[in-house]
């Protein structure tokens, strides 16, 4: 016992060849463990991306798109190095809730609310010194992400700076629009002339003239019958001239309305419920001018109406060619530009209700002079990226949101 | 022999002469794993920050340069318009690594996705030099506003 105890030949080499090996385990799980966190940082991206992909595919018709858009390679993980569509679990799920009720297309979620996907994906990535104390050779990574369809309740960016007056105030029935109608953005200067000729003497002749300077919507239902004309004789009156509304912050320049027209609201101003606009009556050449560029740099600027299940007393100035304007961008999606947002308001009040979209027209749509009336057809609800949105109530954005 | 048994005077001196070569690889070996993740985990953040910002912002058709621009300048040291040259994210990381690429099918489309990722990247470590050609990248579709006219 004393021989053992005094022969101290070795033991720091026997001490340090075995505090190797634990040293070399946790420096190898520590490696380990580095690599499978930067994998689950790129399951995340392909999570995040997929998800973004799929609930922009959701036009409330059904999951193909979106099943489609979802398992796209939207990336590679292990540093790029494998493949998420051939190395990976990927389960995409919709649901009309953010937090539950997900379903796989094959389960059969409703198309026509499901407005949130999610998408969750696995990878099992080869680990090299965790086995030691896992037993396993392969780690396993999730990552998982929500992205949807979310109302807007304020708008600022892209909005446009008109407010047609809205026939009612109700949301469930489209504050009285009807879709495939027009309605007046800006009257017509001589609208009021013409109105009150038509009820004081109504004759062919005074309807023409009617017609003339009111957009169909205003002067007619979908169903064909015409609207009472006191009503629209209030609303013209208390707004002879309906236009633009008033950024406080930017003042109410024609340079500046110019701006808005063609690319809508661009400060950081937003609107919602409750806000009140204020108008600004003015002769608009420019913005006019403006407005039909913005038509002309759209892919489709001659598509006529958005879809053919338009109402069809109307008179169809392209019939004969009738490239509706969902139709071409159903086959190839453009830019949108001819599709705007605006802010509905009360009509009494002027404070704003909600935000609905219109379709302007073809630039021959719109006269020379600025003062003659501008017409564009109501589409409804939508979203910010010019698609038809699941639910169909607002105006909506893609965002993710878990 | 029997002296050199008997004299154990310099033996610890030789075990830690073994020693110190085999902790030096072990720490070097930490040193090297850990910058290489640390530096690929940071670019990593770094283009997934750009493309979220570039999925999000306004595409104004006929300025794709601005626009790719600020997404390098996010990428780069984390904000539009920031010092990328005397911040990076990662030390040695310039804007001309940073790649922005567009993808939509024309002029007058609004774009489709937004792909970012560091086109070379290298960082000198122990024992051999971290390269990254086209990684870490990240695709986002495209989720933001479309204009077709330069703000006036």
């Amino acid at each position: 016992m004393s021989r053992r105890i005094r022969n101290r030949a070795g033991v720091v080499a026997v001490a340090f060849a075995i505090s190797l090996v634990v040293i070399l385990g946790f420096a190898g799980m520590a490696i380990d463990i580095g690599r499978l966190m930067l994998i689950k940082g790129e399951v995340q991206d392909y999570c995040d991306a997929a998800a973004l992909a799929a609930a922009q595919a959701l036009e409330g018709v059904g999951f193909a798109a979106a099943d489609a858009a979802a398992t796209a390679e939207w990336k590679r993980w292990d540093m790029q190095n494998e493949s998420f569509t051939t190395k990976a679990t990927i389960v995409v799920q919709y649901s009309n809730s953010p937090d539950s009720g997900w379903k796989t297309s094959a389960e059969g979620p409703d198309p026509a609310h499901a407005r949130f996907a999610r998408v969750q994906a696995t990878v099992q990535p080869a680990v090299y010194l965790l086995p030691v104390i896992t037993g396993s050779g392969a780690g396993t990574v999730t990552a998982a992400a929500v992205a949807g369809q979310v109302k807007l309740t304020r708008m600022g960016a892209g909005l446009f700076p008109f407010a047609p007056i809205a026939p009612n105030s109700n949301p469930s029935q489209d504050f009285g629009f009807e879709p495939g109608m027009t309605y007046a953005f800006r009257w017509s200067s001589k609208a009021d002339g013409a109105l009150a000729k038509y009820i004081k003497d109504p004759k062919p002749s005074t309807l023409k003239a009617l017609q003339d300077e009111f957009c169909d919507g205003d002067l007619y239902y979908a169903s064909g019958a015409m609207k009472p004309l006191a009503d629209l004789q209030a609303a013209v009156n208390a707004s002879k001239d309906r236009g633009f509304y008033v950024d406080p912050d930017e003042g109410g320049s024609a340079s500046y309305y110019r701006s808005l027209v063609l690319n809508g609201e661009t400060g950081n101003r937003t609107w919602g419920g409750g806000d009140l606009l204020t108008f600004k009556p003015s002769a608009v050449q420019s913005v006019l001018d403006a407005m039909k560029d913005r038509i002309q740099r759209d892919k489709y600027p001659l598509a006529w109406r958005y879809n053919s299940s338009g109402p069809s007393h109307l008179p169809d100035p392209l019939a004969t060619a009738p490239n509706y304007y969902k139709t071409v961008n159903d086959s190839s999606p453009g830019n949108f530009l001819r599709v705007v947002y605006v802010p509905i308001t009360n009509r009494a009040t002027g404070a704003v209700l909600e935000f609905r979209s219109f379709l302007l027209g073809p630039v021959d749509f719109y006269f020379k002079s600025g003062n003659e009336k501008w017409c564009a057809e109501y589409i409804g609800p939508r979203r910010v990226d010019g698609r038809t949105p699941v639910e169909r109530d607002g105006i909506y954005t893609i965002r993710l949101v878990r | 022999m029997a002296v050199w048994k008997r004299n154990r005077r310099g033996g610890v001196a030789v075990e830690f002469a073994i020693i110190v070569p085999v902790m030096a690889w072990i720490i070097l070996g930490v040193w090297h794993f850990s910058h290489s993740y640390l530096a690929y985990s940071r670019l990593q953040w770094a283009v997934r920050e750009g493309a979220r910002y570039a999925a999000l912002s306004t595409y104004v058709e006929g300025s794709e340069a601005a626009f790719v621009n600020a997404v390098k300048d996010v990428v780069c040291c984390g904000s539009q318009g920031c010092d990328c040259a005397s911040r990076p994210v990662v030390q040695g990381l310039t804007k001309q690594q940073v790649d922005v690429v567009v993808s939509k099918p024309g002029a007058y489309y609004r774009p489709v996705s937004v792909l970012v990722r560091i086109s070379s990247f290298s960082m000198n470590l122990p024992y051999s030099p971290l390269n990254l050609t086209n990684k870490p990248q990240v695709r986002y579709p495209f989720v933001g506003l479309y204009a077709a006219f330069p703000p006036q």
